[in-house]
């Protein structure tokens, strides 16, 4: 099953701290989003392995906007 | 008791106490006193020991020990709770530690040296040992996720009201919470936040104000851009009492915050404001614009007016200022 990791805040992708292939557990953070200098942590929301990474470093995120890919 | 026999000491001063006093008022023996003055040395205070008359405490060390700053401290929650740091890599690391392990909402982290200290998009930021005041609070707003970033303007507003209020300074703001005495940068703000889509589990507002440092402090790329209240006003400041104004400022913005919201906050920033109603330069990662900054929206962004005349709103970015 794929789970899409969305962006709950707007903002700029600060970084992204997984890579694809990366095996993730629920909770654990997979990115950063920088909004006005309050940086926002985005977590994994249930285990799996990073499929694909749809966003890179500065693109601008709306609320729910896809993130990440995880193959759950 | 440590602090017990402290208290006492302050109390009395510049008079000594006996040991007889001390003895008999905290329920003690003689040489366990002996052993607290000399831990109490340890920490920097200075305290003149005299047969017969007892001790005097003559000196309090230039240190952000929790208490001397809880000794006067005005808050309801904040602050009550410190946890001190000789050398952290950076305040806000230990505390978001701390907000996972669950400390409560109020608690700060106090550090006289950072040796990690990074500013936004992880740049670094200088922070040398007793020179400055390094620390962040643990928060946690009962408001939604994209409200909490209304506490990053909030603190920029506490943090200048109270150098305002303590040294007398004319600190300005600049978009968005950076403050800066004569264009050069003394305070940095960096606000970190863990949330679900409805919920916040907890934020952390790192600020570092440059204090007491000598402009040859500063590594040579930075001394240009940055200054300290000491190299601004030519006064040493009393770092203990402007991080218990710092705490007072902060809470009362944020109960006001909390309770009538971010109108307030943001008509206080722009009063304190210097980068409104003036020519600016905004550097994003990945583009830049100048215009005229005409006014901040209700979420805090910049609305920049470009030489086309059409409005644009600025969420993030580096404003480099060009005063007219």
């Amino acid at each position: 099953m794929e789970i899409t990791v969305k962006a709950h805040m707007p903002g700029l992708v600060a970084r992204v701290v997984v890579n694809e292939g990366d095996k993730v557990t629920a909770g654990q953070e997979v990115a950063v989003i920088n909004c006005m200098k309050t940086e926002i942590q985005v977590f994994a929301e249930s285990d799996g392995v990073v499929k694909s990474i749809l966003v890179k470093e500065w693109d601008e995120m709306e609320i729910g906007s896809p993130m990440i890919i995880l193959e759950a | 008791m440590k602090d017990a026999i402290l208290r006492l000491l302050k109390e009395r001063r510049p008079e000594p106490v006996s040991g007889e006093d001390i003895c008999k008022s905290l329920n003690v023996t003689r040489t366990a006193i002996w052993k607290h003055m000399q831990v109490l040395r340890e920490s920097g205070y200075e305290i003149e020991a005299r047969p017969r008359a007892g001790y005097t405490l003559t000196g309090i060390p230039d240190r952000l020990y929790p208490e001397e700053i809880l000794d006067g401290l005005s808050t309801r929650f904040l602050g009550r709770k410190i946890y001190y740091c000789d050398s952290v890599s950076t305040t806000n690391e230990t505390a978001k530690e701390l907000a996972r392990q669950g400390a409560a909402e109020g608690a700060v982290v106090v550090a006289e040296e950072q040796t990690g200290g990074k500013g936004r998009l992880g740049r670094r930021w200088f922070a040398p040992k007793y020179k400055g005041i390094w620390f962040s609070l643990i928060l946690c707003p009962p408001v939604l996720p994209p409200e909490a970033n209304q506490v990053t303007m909030l603190a920029a507003v506490a943090v200048a009201a109270a150098i305002r209020k303590e040294t007398g300074i004319a600190v300005g703001i600049k978009w968005p919470n950076d403050l800066l005495v004569s264009g050069r940068k003394i305070c940095g703000i960096l606000t970190e936040l863990s949330a679900e889509m409805e919920r916040i589990n907890y934020m952390v507002v790192g600020i570092g104000i440059n204090v007491n440092q000598e402009q040859t402090d500063f590594p040579e790329e930075f001394r240009e851009s940055a200054a300290s209240l000491r190299t601004a006003s030519g006064i040493k400041i009393n770092r203990v009492k402007l991080i218990r104004a710092a705490l007072a400022e902060f809470e009362q913005w944020y109960e006001i915050w909390l309770e009538r919201g971010f109108t307030p906050v943001l008509a206080s920033w722009k009063e304190m404001s210097v980068s409104l109603h003036c020519q600016v330069r905004i550097h994003a990662p990945n583009k830049s614009w100048e215009g005229w900054a005409e006014d901040i929206d209700s979420d805090g962004a910049l609305l920049l007016r470009l030489p086309g005349g059409e409005l644009q709103r600025v969420i993030s970015g580096e404003v480099s200022l060009r005063m007219k």
